[in-house]
């Protein structure tokens, strides 16, 4: 929760948890600065509305920056063990709100020394149907390979449309530093025939 | 149900630690991060 320490923003935590539960975590934190809502009754309801309530009772780990108006303007929700990223949240606010941008400015170049290299990465989105293609190939093949989804990440959107003549084209990959622009089954093969096991 | 950027976020009234109730629309004229996270003594 340190994480959000700074954003000019409101922070709420939320959970299904029940109130005694909430207060001895955020003792144990050393004292969170933020709420900690308990969605425990109705129980889950808050979460059921927001469209992040499993099956097994609690809530995915989600996160949703609402404007000054009560809209949503962007839901994010992870992998149950994966740390949300700051700076998309920073990110974000400063699109909704150009004093806060000003109080933090995102430093785009810092962000693009942290893209990867070397392998294989990709540069996707969630719902590309290349990106999905290129998962398949790279896991019949036994190939690794990282993702960055340019959804999330402006500096590899930036990435990208510089290779892809200002496209966002996705899949995008950077093998070794070979650039390919979308999913091309057979240039892949080509460009990785030296790690493809027939 | 999912909910997508640009509708109105539901509101919400529920008790909070501090003893507080926490409704969202008190929060109207700022910008919130609501993070949902599983349960207590999970990282957030």
């Amino acid at each position: 929760m340190d994480l959000f320490e700074g954003l000019n923003a409101q922070v709420l935590g939320i959970s299904i948890d029940h109130i005694p539960c909430l207060e001895a975590w955020a003792e144990t934190l050393g004292g969170i600065t933020y709420p900690l809502i308990s969605d425990f009754w109705p129980h889950g309801m808050t979460a059921r509305q927001y469209g992040v309530l499993r099956d097994e009772g609690y809530s995915e780990r989600a996160i949703f920056i609402i404007d000054r108006e009560g809209i949503i303007r962007f839901i994010d929700i992870h992998d149950i063990d994966e740390q949300p990223n700051n700076d998309e949240v920073f990110a974000i606010l400063g699109q909704i709100d150009p004093e806060n941008a000003k109080k933090h400015p995102i430093d785009m170049e810092a962000l693009a020394a942290q893209l990867p290299h070397g392998g294989i990465v990709m540069y996707c989105n969630t719902w590309c149907p290349g990106c999905r293609k290129a998962r398949v190939f790279f896991e019949a093949n036994h190939l690794d390979y990282k993702e960055v989804d340019i959804s999330r990440n402006r500096a590899a959107a930036a990435q990208v449309r510089k290779w892809a003549n200002g496209y966002e084209t996705t899949p995008t990959f950077d093998i070794d530093g070979q650039i390919l622009i979308d999913y091309n089954e057979s240039k892949l093969r080509e460009i990785l025939s030296s790690k493809i096991t027939k | 149900m999912k909910l997508a950027v640009g509708q109105i976020a539901p509101e919400f009234s529920l008790p909070a630690t501090g003893g507080r109730t926490i409704t969202l629309s008190q929060y109207r004229g700022q910008n919130v991060v609501l993070i949902f996270f599983p349960q207590a003594w999970t990282p957030i």
